[in-house]
């Protein structure tokens, strides 16, 4: 009896989650599809010069839950056209993490960048930062996951192999280390990349100016003046101030109720 | 003969250059200084006519002058001679020092002299000299015999304190080309470092930062390794160094200050009886400390007259304006380049585009500004450009207007206006829908977004769970560890089963028991009685012969029995079992004398009695 209830257990576990991705998926499709409707309407009403409308229907498009590079564009090019800089970067940002080579976005960012009034040089990022990226880049965490996921089923098989069936020897060793190396070292790179990703929280300055303060303090002295538009680092947060890094380096306190995360 | 045919040459080559070097020499500069210009009365005082630019051939000792207060210790002057190369440019210079003795306290005057060089005169000023009580100057330094330390006379080895320079040894000096300018003017400050003739620096900085306020500064360019320059100060002969240039414009009218150039240095004097070998041995203890400011810099600035013309956009200095346009014949929709460039003396960083006005079919962009600022001169000078894109967006002959500029020119302290021509501009093809604008060369509009995408295929959800945020990829991973955890364990029961009889036997009773009595069921009900108590005793025996892993074939009861005791099994149990199997025997050898209800309470019985064996045999075991 008490094997049934395992099995029914080991069943019910590998049942439910595709259960719930059904689901969920079913509820996707629909607000997908709403998603989509919305980003026609406003197209229309962004052709008609109707910024503020097209805004509206592009961000009811954006609240249900899907996004696109071209969604993000189209919402940047109406609040360029509504003279609001910091929420047009903003919204180039979040399209260029989508599709970072789309050269629409691109030109978009160098002629909001070129109309930005802060001129900061801009630091190289570390090389291990550098390394990280690329290989995020290159290789997902979901496509390392599941080679890994197969090796290590792989070297499951090939121990069950020694154990009931004799595969023995020097070869069978040697893919028993490799197998489990690769699919160790596979995992590892997916679930630590997925949990501590190498990409730092970006926001965009809203607010026309801002004070990068010494202290998480309005009277504490003021480091630098920065303008709406400018792109910083987030480094930590502190009730309603964030300390933040700028491209050149230069490091301070800002009131979170001045810019927007990316 | 040949080395010697070249040691000529070689001469006649030195000669010549040495003498075409000497005849580019500059100008005949003839000066007179004084080493100190207050001695006590018994000290003396050192008088020096320098003459440069001469090569020395046509120059005459000059006489000794005359003097008030002072008397003459010798009448012949020493001589001196230096040259040096700078630049590749050789130069010389001739000195004549006499010394003089004071005569009284008080002022006294060593008057001018007049030398001749060639058949020129040149006239020096008359120095005046203050001769105070010996008292008040400072104590003679020790005399120090530079051979006591090699022989042995350690008497008063206490290093002596370096000497610092006075105000009049060292110091900046900033001079402003104008204390007063206009609003916007430029106004160079210059800071000079005077020094001694023979004063080392060494380790120079800035100490604290330079400010301007109330004026836009840029820096301009000095020397990096700059050569000393000789002047004569106040009867002193001084080196000077540009220490730092700097362009101020006055941002607003009144008076205001530009701070003082302050710098740390250390300074060695040259003066003093110190002994050679010390000095030579220990060089670090020979300089000291010194810090020096210039001086505040205080300049008036008055507001600009007040009838400037309408282009007037605060341009202040000297400028000249062109503007050109790269084509003027062109499509609708073409895009043209209009580029005013304005040139000058002034500030040009603050310096503003001119305004103008283009045809409402043209669409104007921003500027694209670029200046160039030539630093390297003694003012600031350069350029400004400024780039426009105009696209018209219909067809037609049309014309820029004259553009106007329009400056403060502070030579003549007017307002000067530059003015071009009308540019006439003739586009010609039809009017397209407003949204086709000039392309760059990746065809994206020119300093503008590019229109909008009017569909999208790629849609990713916004926020998807990140990849450790799954439920599911944790039980993939542990799944496959189940499985081998589980092939483990079913490896190894079955190893025991082929490796342990007993074992195996005891783990086979129940089944093989259950299997006997469901035989037995089905014999029961099928009316085969002695089949039926066949199977109900191979039941049974076959359960306690696996458990108790013996042989049951031709078991006798007395043994069983002496087994089951051995095994822990109590009587009442083996007496149950012995009655069992004896009604088994009777009805299998005398099937008529068994009732039904016999069979029944056999069954029971062997159902009973098996799990009680096992308990009992389990517990002793």
């Amino acid at each position: 009896m008490a094997k049934f209830g395992v099995l029914f257990l080991l069943f019910w576990a590998l049942l439910a989650p595709a259960g719930s991705v059904s689901f969920q998926q079913e509820g996707s499709t629909m607000l997908l599809e709403a998603a989509v409707q919305s980003f026609d309407e406003g197209n229309v009403q962004l052709l008609n010069g109707q910024f503020s409308a097209a805004l509206e229907l592009y961000t009811q498009a954006d609240q249900g839950g899907w996004a696109s590079a071209e969604l993000y564009y189209n919402m940047s090019l109406a609040y360029h056209r509504l003279n609001k800089a910091g929420l047009a970067v903003l919204y180039l940002e979040k399209a260029k993490r989508l599709s970072p080579s789309d050269v629409k976005v691109l030109h978009a960012l160098s002629v909001a960048n070129h109309r930005q009034a802060d001129r900061f040089s801009q630091l190289p990022d570390p090389f291990w930062q550098k390394i990280r990226l690329w290989l995020v880049n290159r290789i997902s965490v979901f496509v390392a996951f599941g080679i890994g996921l197969s090796m290590w089923i792989g070297l499951i098989g090939l121990i069950i192999g020694k154990m009931l069936f004799g595969l023995r020897g020097d070869w069978w060793r040697r893919a028993r280390i490799l197998t489990g190396s690769f699919a160790f070292c596979l995992i590892f790179y997916a679930l630590t990349t997925s949990a501590w990703p190498p990409i730092e929280e970006k926001a965009v300055i809203l607010s026309p100016e801002a004070g990068l303060h010494e202290l998480a303090d309005n009277t504490s002295k003021e480091i630098l003046r920065i303008h709406e538009g400018l792109v910083i680092t987030v480094k930590n947060r502190s009730g309603d101030w964030a300390f933040v890094e700028v491209s050149n380096g230069s490091k301070g306190w800002v009131s979170t109720s001045l810019f927007e995360t990316i | 003969m040949r080395e010697r045919f070249f040691r000529i040459i070689g001469a006649l080559w030195l000669s010549t250059l040495v003498s075409a070097s000497l005849s580019t020499a500059q100008t005949v500069n003839v000066d007179a200084s004084v080493n100190a210009k207050s001695i006590g009365t018994e000290e003396t005082v050192a008088y020096t006519i320098n003459v440069s630019g001469s090569d020395g051939t046509d120059l005459l000792v000059p006489p000794a002058p005359n003097a008030e207060g002072l008397t003459l210790i010798q009448s012949l002057p020493s001589t001196q001679r230096s040259v040096s190369i700078v630049n590749g440019q050789m130069s010389q210079s001739f000195g004549f020092t006499w010394i003089f003795r004071p005569t009284r306290e008080g002022n006294a005057t060593i008057a001018a002299t007049t030398v001749k060089v060639g058949n020129r005169e040149f006239h020096t000023g008359p120095i005046s000299v203050t001769v105070v009580p010996q008292a008040q100057r400072p104590p003679p330094r020790r005399q120090v015999d530079p051979f006591s330390s090699l022989f042995g006379n350690q008497v008063d080895q206490a290093p002596e304190a370096p000497a610092a320079p006075s105000n009049t040894d060292l110091f900046i000096r900033a001079i402003p080309t104008a204390r007063s300018a206009y609003q916007g003017e430029q106004v160079i400050i210059e800071y000079q470092l005077y020094f001694r003739e023979g004063i080392q620096l060494r380790q120079s900085r800035l100490t604290d930062s330079w400010d301007a306020e109330g004026f836009w500064r840029e820096e301009l360019d000095v020397e990096t390794r700059p050569v000393p320059r000789i002047v004569v100060e106040n009867g002193l002969r001084y080196n000077t160094i540009v220490l730092k240039r700097a362009a101020v414009f006055p941002t607003r009218a009144g008076a205001m200050s530009v701070d003082p150039l302050k710098i740390e240095s250390e300074a060695m004097l040259p003066f003093g009886n110190r002994d050679p070998f010390q000095s030579m041995f220990s060089l670090r203890n020979r300089f000291s400390q010194v810090q020096l400011a210039s001086s505040k810099v205080t300049i008036e600035a008055q507001a600009l007259p007040g009838n400037a013309p309408v282009s007037f956009d605060g341009a202040v200095g000297r400028y000249a304006m062109t503007v050109t346009t790269d084509r003027t014949n062109l499509k609708v929709g073409e895009s043209i380049q209009l580029t005013i460039s304005i040139a000058g003396k002034g500030n040009l960083a603050t310096l503003s585009s001119p305004k103008f006005e283009v045809p409402n079919s043209f669409d104007l962009y921003d500027p694209e500004i670029s200046s160039l600022l030539d630093r390297s001169g003694r003012e600031l000078t350069g350029s400004k450009t400024f780039r426009y894109v105009l696209i018209p967006r219909s067809n037609g002959s049309f014309e820029i207007p004259p553009i106007e500029f329009s400056y403060f020119d502070t030579n003549s302290k007017s307002y000067k206006t530059s003015k071009t021509d009308a540019t006439p501009i003739t586009v010609s093809g039809t009017a397209t829908t407003p949204d086709v604008v000039v392309a760059t060369t990746n065809g994206m509009p020119v300093d503008d977004f590019a229109p909008l995408f009017t569909s999208s295929s790629v849609w990713k959800q916004a926020n998807p769970a990140s990849l450790h945020d799954r439920a599911w990829v944790y039980f993939l991973l542990i799944f496959p560890s189940m499985v081998l955890l589980a092939t483990v364990v079913i490896k190894k029961r079955r190893d025991k089963f082929s490796h342990n009889v007993s074992w195996a036997r005891s783990q086979r009773a129940h089944p093989l028991s259950k299997k006997h009595l469901k035989q037995a069921t089905a014999l029961l009900a099928s009316g085969d009685i002695s089949g039926y108590y066949e199977e109900l005793e191979r039941a049974v025996l076959g359960f306690v012969g696996n458990r108790l892993n013996i042989a049951e074939r031709g078991l006798t009861r007395e043994r069983l029995d002496g087994m089951l005791a051995n095994e822990g099994v109590d009587v009442e149990l083996r007496n149950r079992l012995r009655n069992l199997l004896d009604s088994c025997d009777m009805g299998r050898f005398a099937p008529s004398s068994v009732t039904p209800e016999n069979m029944e309470l056999a069954l029971d019985e062997a159902s009973s009695i098996i799990p009680d064996i096992d308990e009992q045999t389990a517990m002793e075991s």
